[in-house]
């Protein structure tokens, strides 16, 4: 896949100009001083030569079989490119220039058209409008990023061509080894998913970065995620995550920003790590490509200092790691060798005037010990610290050993020559002890997400067709929102429980329902216009006798009429009034990227007050709908507190799974909420009082 | 020849949409109707002449041939008014007759269009429409505006002002779940005090709607993309000034609408072209990323800019919502179509000839 981007054996660069500091001549210079071990072919119309290589009128005049073109030309020229690639039997190629999509619907147009040309000849196309692509470990450097880093483990690739220069020039200076880079600019062919699909599968890459502003095909992205994650773990640093961020990725990329919600749900369904800096993505790379996985959370500690222990401490804990307790074997060895001030326990403090053998020592009886998974080795500057062969003691360590050991040298000035032991000897070492806890947590975390079993996405026997017509019914009449009683039909042919009841057209209709269902009974205003029923007082409850059933539709009526003139007024509905359990909302919002994002929480203050929600993308299976139900924070007082009996936890369960099918079945509803569920105790169910459905009109189309 | 004098109950009420039901009507029948619109209030040039909007409107609908002077002979304008504030009223009557003659000679039919609605007919010049109605010798019909059940009391009384004149009354913009309410107990109100009720004309979508293109001159906007979405109708409003987030929530659940928002709102531009969308308004000439006139492109939809702050060019748009104005040919077939649904155009018909019959 992609094997000729990647292992190309004879590249050909179009564009290849004689006037310096030009992206087609700084390309060129690039692939003949990175050594790359095949046939690099100039191509530039006035022929002649460049760099003392020859250059070639144009790619039919090579002659020669190429298995790479790199395009450098202006914007105007690349179709003619593109076609005379197809000509030679190119299959692919990188469009560097600018020019396209980003630059209006001008540009967009000729994007087409050169994807349009490729597409007839199978050439395969990362750009336009990107950075190129890096392979350190043949030599390749098929960008204008003027340095090249060494060759290792970690693959970048990025949206963004500037931002990945930076991240490329940073890691020249710490000495992080890449097996891939590539920015992929606008897509137009070869696009995130593609390059995602083929990582997974190359055998030099231990961990995926990635650079992302946006997600276009939400969907398709999880499922290669989640199969890449499978095998080895992806790091996302996705920007625009604050509001005014998500505008400036709007104008940047031209696509509607998902919302935070979504991509976080869709990242963590997946298995992807998300950072939020690029320090993070770094911590993470680093670790990930140097580190065998660890077996828990288990975290010891040793340090030369008290307050930094101290300090690393806090930080296992609020990230999530567990602070081991240490076998009672291991406390005796330490308290046999260590002078009697040290602490024994974990954190493990060796003193401020710990030598390196002491570390040694205590490093090794650590690691001994079957609780411990994880080790973090600090050393803060202290006169009598030998920093450099400490930092060689680390190194030692943790190649002898099978469980992850990360250096933490605080400081800065004095440990450089310590933090480059570390470094050219591939231990992870921090200056800092929270961003060592840091990197160890995310593996962690990622350990136990390649452990968890696949999510199987469970089908209910619903009545689909009863659902067909009635949104048809609504979209051939072009209405967007659906009325109580039609939404209360969509739920109920799915298996919702509904309250009985029913439309009534007048105070005596009202009245007679009523008492048919027994009092006390609800009633709704029943308008497809109005949303927000109680908000002009739409909505009663405890209606005991008939004369309140007539008195409530009266007045119901009235108030609609002159706070909504416009409104289409149906009558009220009568319903049979649930009076036990407890209240949870389920929502779902159709996200432009990734589809139906299912939302999930306790009724009343603490959606709306407390935002104490909890989402996922549609569909998905039991384990994720646990682990809603889970996560929110009001999650005790559904499990049943201070002697309260608990809720129907599997009835919610159920509920949120049903959903998942409905809005996966129906792309055509975009929004929609079930407030409230009511909840009973165990064993008794739920039932759905009140459900809103916004649908997407025929013309708008809905398969975004 | 017969003179039809079409009044209202409140301006804007539907009286060039039904002179246009009742000329073309009459037309199809084979008869030579004529329109006369003796005040014009919105004032316009067509060809170099001052006229009448809604005047030149139906001249040309009706393809009369009269000139548009004599269709529309007076236009109040601003300065008018100032004459008459200072004791100089020019003579309207006198123009008025004056142009009678050439609009209705060779006519069966000649509808006269009155101006804004009974209880405010021009009488600051001097003019009322009972004074109008006798002295073009003419029958009159209401057209009166439902907005609710309250709208009764403003149709009763245009009748109260013109007594017999008046042959009966066409309810117009009724909603959709009132029509029957309107049917069966308003119209045999209406009926039992003798004043027949020529039909009940609904709301209309897609008459209640204003083309892109109205809009785009409305607003004092370029068009900067998308030509071809121009003469699509919009029916609603929405202001682009939430978070991206709520705005896809919002936008949702408005079809058919125009999105005003800043130039500078990405976020809400592409929220907006991801929903049902007929066109985006951008304030404050701000021009927006390329990559939305991209995408606006893709999805059809125009793109409009205004120099206007976003208040301002609301403000605006909800001057012309409430007088919108039948000029599309979408919407002139959909006139059309309504007036064969709904008007009892034959018993209309008898009424008019001096045949009464009864409720049909």
């Amino acid at each position: 896949m992609l094997d000729h981007f990647f292992k190309p054996k004879s590249v050909a660069i179009v564009g290849a100009s004689r006037q310096e500091g030009s992206v087609g001549h700084s390309i060129f210079r690039n692939m003949i001083s990175a050594g790359f071990n095949g046939e690099i072919y100039g191509i530039n119309p006035k022929g002649d030569e460049l760099l003392g290589q020859p250059l070639y009128t144009s790619l039919s005049a090579v002659g020669k079989p190429i298995d790479l073109a790199i395009i450098a030309v202006p914007a105007k020229i690349v179709p003619a490119v593109m076609e005379e690639c197809g000509k030679v039997g190119i299959d692919s190629t990188i469009i560097i220039s600018a020019g396209f999509k980003e630059t209006g619907p001008e540009g967009a147009k000729l994007e087409r058209r050169v994807a349009e040309i490729a597409a007839k000849n199978n050439t395969r196309m990362i750009g336009p409008n990107c950075l190129g692509i890096v392979v350190p470990a043949i030599g390749l450097n098929g960008s204008f990023a003027a340095g090249m880093p060494r060759a290792g483990r970690v693959a970048l690739i990025s949206q963004s061509g500037a931002l990945a220069t930076a991240i490329l020039d940073w890691a020249l200076g710490e000495g992080l080894g890449f097996s891939k880079f590539v920015s992929f600019g606008n897509a137009a062919d070869v696009g995130l998913t593609d390059l995602l699909r083929a990582l997974a599968e190359d055998d030099d890459t231990k961990v995926v970065l990635a650079y992302l502003e946006g997600v276009e095909k939400g969907p398709e992205f999880m499922a290669v995620a989640r199969e890449l994650t499978r095998r080895k773990p992806l790091v996302v640093v996705k920007s625009g995550s604050t509001s005014a961020g998500a505008r400036a990725v709007s104008s940047h990329t031209g696509s509607l920003a998902g919302s935070e919600q979504a991509y976080d749900a869709a990242f963590r369904q997946s298995g992807v790590i998300r950072v939020s800096s690029l320090e993070q993505l770094y911590d993470y790379a680093v670790a990930f490509a140097a580190l065998p996985q660890p077996q828990s959370r288990n975290v010891a500690l040793i340090t030369n200092a008290g307050g930094p222990g101290i300090m690393a401490t806090d930080a296992a804990e609020r990230m999530g790691l567990n602070m081991t307790s240490l076998d009672k074997g291991t406390i005796d060895r330490l308290r046999a060798e260590l002078p009697p001030a040290s602490n024994f326990y974990n954190p493990v403090d060796v003193l401020g005037d710990a030598s390196p053998e002491r570390y040694e020592f205590a490093a090794k009886t650590l690691i001994d010990d079957p609780n411990v998974h994880n080790l973090i080795m600090i050393t803060a500057p202290q006169a009598m610290t030998r920093i450099e062969e400490t930092a060689n003691v680390i190194a030692r360590v943790a190649s002898q050993n099978g469980i992850p050991i990360i250096g933490c040298l605080m400081g800065g000035q004095e440990m450089v020559k310590g933090a480059q032991v570390l470094r050219e000897t591939e231990v992870p070492c921090y200056a800092f002890p929270e961003r060592a806890v840091g990197a160890l947590a995310a593996m962690a975390e990622y350990k136990e997400w390649q452990e968890k079993p696949k999510d199987e996405v469970p089908t209910f026997g619903v009545n689909r067709e009863q659902v067909k017509e009635i949104l048809d019914r609504a979209r051939a009449e072009d209405r967007v929102n659906l009325g109580e009683l039609e939404a209360r039909d969509i739920i109920s042919a799915y298996g919702f429980r509904v309250p009985k009841g029913g439309l009534a057209r007048s105070p005596e209709e009202a009245a007679d329902l009523a008492a048919q269902l027994g009092f006390p009974v609800v009633m709704k205003i029943a308008s497809p216009d109005i949303i927000h029923k109680s908000d002009i007082g739409g909505v009663r409850l405890g209606i005991n006798s008939r004369n309140q059933a007539i008195d409530a539709y009266e007045l119901m009526i009235m108030r609609a009429r002159r706070f909504m003139p416009e409104a289409d007024i149906r009558g009220a509905s009568v319903q049979e009034m649930v009076t036990q359990g407890k209240e949870v909302i389920l929502g779902m919002s159709r996200d432009p990227q990734f589809g139906p994002l299912i939302m999930f929480g306790l009724g009343g203050i603490y959606v709306e007050v407390l935002k104490d929600v909890v989402f996922r993308v549609a569909p998905f299976g039991k384990r994720e709908a646990r682990e809603m139900i889970g996560e929110i924070r009001a999650y005790p007082l559904l499990a049943g507190v201070r002697g309260e009996r608990p809720a129907d936890i599997n009835a919610i369960e159920e509920a949120l799974l049903r959903l998942s099918q409905l809005v996966s079945d129906f792309p055509e509803i975009v929004e929609m909420d079930i407030n409230p569920l009511k909840v009973g105790e165990p064993g008794t169910g739920a039932v759905a009082i009140d459900a809103r459905i916004t649908i997407a009109t025929l013309r708008s189309g809905f398969a975004t | 020849m017969v003179v039809l004098y079409i009044c209202s109950s409140e301006p804007y009420a539907g009286k060039s949409l039904v002179a246009l039901m009742f000329g073309r009507l009459y037309q199809e029948m084979g008869l030579k109707v004529g329109y006369f619109k003796p005040i014009g209030s919105m004032p316009t040039k067509v060809d170099g002449v001052t006229t009448d909007e809604d005047a030149a409107f139906i001249a040309q609908s009706l393809n009369l041939s009269e000139p548009l002077d004599a269709i529309c002979p007076v236009q109040l304008t601003s300065e008018m008014l100032r004459e008459v504030f200072a004791g100089r009223p020019p003579d309207f009557m006198k123009a008025i007759d004056q142009a009678f003659p050439a609009v209705s000679q060779d006519k069966d039919l000649l509808i006269v269009g009155g101006l804004g609605s009974v209880c405010c007919t021009a009488f600051t010049i001097g003019l009322n429409p009972v004074s109008l109605v006798d002295r073009l010798k003419a029958k009159a019909i209401v057209i009166g505006k439902y907005v609710d059940d309250h709208s009764t009391d403003m149709m009763l009384a245009a009748r109260m002002a013109l007594g017999d004149r008046i042959l009966g009354i066409v309810i117009n913009s009724v909603p959709r779940n009132e029509q029957d309410m309107v049917k069966n107990e308003i119209a045999p109100f209406f009926e039992k005090q003798g004043m027949p009720v020529f039909g009940i004309l609904p709301r209309d979508q897609i008459l209640s709607s204003i083309s892109v293109r109205e809009l785009a001159e409305e607003v004092g906007a370029r068009v900067l993309c998308c030509e071809t979405g121009m003469d699509e109708l919009v029916e609603h409003f929405s202001v682009g000034a939430m978070s991206a987030e709520s705005a896809l929530r919002y936008f949702r659940r408005i079809p058919n609408k125009a999105v005003v928002t800043g130039g500078d709102r990405s976020d809400i531009q592409l929220a907006a072209l991801e929903t049902p969308t007929r066109c985006l308004i951008l304030t404050g000439d701000l021009q927006p990323h390329p990559r939305i006139l991209t995408r606006a492109e893709e999805a059809g939809v125009p793109v409009l800019l205004t120099r206007e702050d976003t208040l301002s060019a609301v403000a605006r748009i909800e001057r012309v919502l409430g007088k919108l104005r039948v000029r599309e040919p979408k919407k002139i077939q959909r006139v059309m179509e309504l007036a064969k649904e709904h008007l009892d155009f034959k018993r209309f018909d008898a009424a008019l000839r001096g045949k009464e019959v009864g409720p049909g």
